[in-house]
C-alpha cells in the first residue's frame, strides 16, 4: 500500500514536471514571436552602372506605413519599361540612412509588382530608398533616391474604429446586464436541452456506480471554446461532488490541466466537500493528437463511464472519441463551435451544444450574475448585428438596382 | 535493411492499433501506452528547446555571464525574463503552503488571452461577417442561379409531396392516388423552378443571396437566447437550424471523404510493407 502511495507520488511529480515545464514553454511562446528579429542582408556594392538593356523604374514613392507599430515603410515605383523582358529578374529594394550612399538590400518583389514593404526600417530615423532591377547576368539599375521617410509606430488604428465602437457597445451591454442580475433583476434565458440533461447524466452515472469522463477538447486556454469548457467543468464538478460521483478529466494542454485541477478543486470546496477533491483525477496525458485520443480510448474502455462530456475545442479526433464513447454506453453530451466537427458530435452523441450554446452553457448552468450579464450582452449585439443586416441588404439592394450610392457604408466596414 | 526495419515497426504499431476494432486488448495497450508516453517526452523535448533556451534561458543567462549579442537592456530581456518568471511560479504547487502562488501566472495567461481576444474576434466574426451579408437582393449577375433554383425546385416538390401524402393523409389506400400527388408534386416543383428562372433570369430577383440571407438571419436568430422561440421568432429560427443542418450534412460527407482516403493511405502502407518482403 505504503509503495504503492510512494509510486503514485512519484507518477505525479512526474506528471507535474511534464507538464509544468511545457506550461513554462507556453507563457514564452507570445514572447518569442515578438522578440523574432530577422538578420539583415549584408550590404551590396553600390554599382550604379546600370546595364544598357534594363529600364530603371521610375517615381518611386515612400510613406511610413499607417496604423502599425513601427519599422515599417511602403515603398511604391512604376513598372520598368522591361519589366517583361526575359532577361528581367525582379525588383530589389535598397535602404540607406544617406541619400548618396550606404544602400543596403531591404527586400525584393517580383515581375509585374509595384509595391514593397520594408519590415525592419528603423524607427524615427530618415531613410532613403531606391529600387533597382536586376538581369540575368547580375547587373542592376538603379532608380533615383526617393524622398526622405521616417518610420514610426502608431498608438491610435484608425481603420479599427468600428472595432472600437463594436467593443465598446458590447462592453455597456455586459456591465448594464452584470448589474441588473446583481440587482435581483430576473435575466431570462431559453430552455437548452443539452444542457438539462447533465444533472441526470451525473444522476444516471451515480446510480450506475461509475465515473463521468471530461473532455474539453485539444485547444489551448487562449481558446475561446477552452475558456468556456473550463467554466462549464466548474458546474459540473459542483454537481459531482454533491452526488460524490468521480469526475476523470484528462487535459491535452498543460496550462489548462493546472487551471482546470483549480476550477475542480474550488468547485469542490463550494460545496463542502473539499476532501473528495482527487488532483490525480484531473491529469496531463500529452499533447500530442492521436496519443491523446488513444489514451482517452482506453481510459473509456477500461473505467467505462456512465457518462461523457465532451466540451471545447476538437479536431479529427472528434468522431474516434464519440464513437468509442457511444461503443461503451455512455450518456454522451458534446458542444463546440468547431463548425467542421460538430456534425460528428451530432451524428454520435445523444446531446450537443451547437457553437454559441457552448458559450451560454455556463451562465445557463451557474445562473451567476457575471456570466447571465456577459450572455444577454451578447444576445444583444447580436440583435444590432440583426438589425444592421437588414439595414445593410436594403442599401446594397437599392444601391445594386442603381437607386442610391452606398459609399455611406464603407466607415462601417473599415478593417484591413 | 533500416527502412524494412522502421516500416516494420510502423506496420506492427498500425495492426496493434487496428486490433482495438476487435476489443481492448495488450497489443493495444502497448501501442497506447508507447504513443502517449513517447508523445509526452517528444513535446517536452520540443516545448524546451524551441521556446524556453532560445527565448529564455539564453538572453537571461548570456546577460548574467556578460555576453555581448543579447540585446541587453532592451525591451525584449524583460520580455523574456517575465514570462520565464511566471513560468517558474508554477512550479509552486508541489509546495501546498505556497500553491496559491501558482494561481497569479494562470490568472494573468488566461485573463490576457481573453482580453486580447476581443479586437481580433469582434473584426473577424463580427465586422467581416457583416460585411459578407451586405448583398444585394436584385438587380446583380447571380452565377449560381441554376443550382439554386434546382434546389428550391427540389425542395416545393418535397413540401408539396409532405403536404399531402404525411400531413393530409391523401391517397392513404390508393396507391394509383400516391403516385398522381408524387407526379403533381413534381409539376409544381418543376413549376417553380421555371417561375425562378425566369425572375432570376429577368434579374428581378437574386435567389442565391436572397438564401443566404434568410440563412443569416434565420442562425443568427436561432442563437438568439434572450426570448422564447415562438412567432416569427420560432420561424426564423427553425429555418435557422435547417440552414445549419444541411451545412452539418455537407461537411459530414467532405469530411468522411477525406477520413476514407487517410485509411487508404494506411491500407497503402501496409500492403507495401507486405512488398517489402518480397521485392
Amino acid at each position: 500500500m505504503g509503495h504503492d502511495r510512494g509510486r503514485l507520488r512519484g507518477a505525479r511529480f512526474v506528471t507535474g514536471f511534464v507538464a509544468g515545464t511545457l506550461a513554462a514553454a507556453a507563457l514564452v511562446v507570445c514572447a518569442a514571436t515578438l522578440s523574432a528579429q530577422e538578420p539583415i542582408e549584408p550590404a551590396v556594392p553600390e554599382s550604379l552602372a546600370a546595364p544598357e538593356l534594363l529600364a530603371v523604374p521610375t517615381g518611386v514613392q515612400v510613406e511610413d506605413t499607417p496604423n502599425d507599430r513601427g519599422a515599417s515603410v511602403n515603398v511604391t515605383w512604376e513598372l520598368s519599361a522591361d519589366d517583361e523582358s526575359l532577361r528581367f529578374e525582379g525588383y530589389r529594394v535598397y535602404r540607406s540612412a544617406h541619400p548618396e550612399t550606404g544602400f543596403v538590400f531591404a527586400g525584393r518583389a517580383g515581375r509585374g509588382a509595384t509595391t514593397y514593404r520594408d519590415s525592419e526600417a528603423p524607427n524615427n530615423e530618415p531613410v532613403y530608398y531606391r529600387v533597382a532591377v536586376g538581369d540575368a547576368e547580375g547587373g542592376e539599375a538603379f532608380s533615383a533616391t526617393s524622398d526622405a521617410v521616417t518610420a514610426s509606430p502608431q498608438w491610435f488604428n484608425d481603420d479599427r474604429v468600428n472595432v472600437l465602437i463594436a467593443v465598446f457597445i458590447f462592453v455597456v451591454a455586459i456591465v448594464y446586464f452584470v448589474n441588473a442580475a446583481r440587482g435581483g433583476k430576473e435575466l431570462f434565458i431559453r430552455r437548452l436541452a443539452g444542457l438539462d440533461e447533465v444533472d441526470n447524466a451525473v444522476g444516471r452515472a451515480t446510480e450506475m456506480g461509475k465515473p463521468i469522463l471530461y473532455i474539453s477538447g485539444l485547444s489551448t486556454i487562449s481558446d475561446v471554446a477552452t475558456i468556456a469548457a473550463i467554466n462549464i467543468l466548474g458546474e459540473v464538478a459542483k454537481r459531482t461532488a454533491e452526488y460524490n460521483t468521480r469526475l476523470i478529466v484528462p487535459c491535452a494542454d498543460p496550462i489548462v490541466m493546472a487551471v482546470e485541477q483549480e476550477v475542480v478543486k474550488e468547485a469542490y470546496a463550494k460545496v463542502g466537500r473539499p476532501d473528495s477533491y482527487n488532483e490525480d483525477d484531473v491529469f496531463y496525458l500529452t499533447r500530442s493528437q492521436f496519443a491523446y485520443v488513444a489514451g482517452v480510448n482506453g481510459i473509456m474502455v477500461r473505467q467505462r463511464p456512465a457518462t461523457i462530456l465532451y466540451m471545447g475545442m476538437f479536431f479529427a479526433e472528434s468522431l474516434v472519441l464519440a464513437e468509442t464513447g457511444a461503443s461503451v454506453g455512455a450518456i454522451q453530451i458534446a458542444g463546440t463551435d468547431a463548425v467542421t466537427q460538430l456534425p460528428f458530435f451530432i451524428t454520435s452523441c445523444d446531446y450537443t451544444l451547437i457553437g454559441e450554446e457552448l458559450y451560454a452553457a455556463s451562465a445557463y448552468l451557474s445562473r451567476e450574475p457575471v456570466l447571465l450579464g456577459g450572455l444577454k450582452g451578447q444576445d444583444t449585439l447580436k440583435f444590432i448585428i440583426g438589425v444592421l443586416i437588414v439595414i445593410t441588404v436594403i442599401v446594397a439592394t437599392l444601391a445594386a438596382t442603381g437607386a442610391i450610392s452606398n459609399d455611406f457604408m464603407t466607415p462601417l466596414f473599415i478593417t484591413h | 535493411m533500416t527502412t524494412l526495419l522502421l516500416a516494420t515497426v510502423g506496420a506492427i504499431l498500425t495492426l496493434c492499433v487496428y486490433s482495438f476494432l476487435y476489443k481492448d486488448n495488450p497489443f493495444y495497450k502497448f501501442a497506447e501506452h508507447l504513443v502517449v508516453g513517447v508523445s509526452a517526452g517528444y513535446y517536452l523535448v520540443i516545448y524546451t528547446f524551441n521556446f524556453i533556451v532560445p527565448n529564455v534561458t539564453d538572453p537571461v543567462f548570456t546577460l548574467n555571464l556578460g555576453g555581448e549579442a543579447i540585446r541587453l537592456g532592451g525591451l525584449d530581456w524583460w520580455m523574456a525574463l517575465a514570462p520565464g518568471l511566471l513560468g517558474l511560479l508554477l512550479y509552486t504547487r508541489f509546495f501546498p503552503k505556497i500553491a496559491w502562488i501558482g494561481r497569479w501566472p494562470l490568472g494573468i495567461y488566461v485573463g490576457g488571452y481573453a482580453g486580447l481576444g476581443i479586437s481580433p474576434v469582434m473584426q473577424a466574426r463580427v465586422i467581416n461577417q457583416l460585411r459578407a451579408g451586405a448583398t444585394p437582393l436584385a438587380g446583380t449577375p447571380d452565377p449560381f442561379a441554376n443550382m439554386t433554383n434546382v434546389c428550391l425546385g427540389l425542395v416545393i416538390f418535397i413540401a408539396v409531396t409532405y403536404l399531402l401524402l404525411v400531413k393530409r393523409q391523401l391517397g392513404a389506400r390508393n396507391t394509383g392516388a400516391k403516385v398522381g400527388i408524387v407526379a403533381l408534386a413534381a409539376l409544381v416543383g418543376y413549376g417553380g423552378y421555371v417561375a425562378l428562372s425566369a425572375l432570376s433570369g429577368a434579374g428581378v430577383v437574386n435567389l442565391t443571396n436572397v438564401m443566404l440571407v434568410v440563412g443569416l438571419l434565420g442562425t443568427l436568430t436561432y442563437f438568439f437566447f434572450s426570448m422564447r422561440h415562438t412567432g416569427v421568432l420560432g420561424v426564423l429560427a427553425r429555418i435557422g437550424i435547417v440552414f445549419l443542418m444541411v451545412g452539418f450534412g455537407a461537411s459530414f460527407g467532405y469530411t468522411v471523404m477525406s477520413r476514407i482516403s487517410l485509411l487508404i493511405g494506411r491500407v497503402g502502407f501496409l500492403i507495401d510493407w507486405v512488398g517489402m518482403f518480397f521485392s
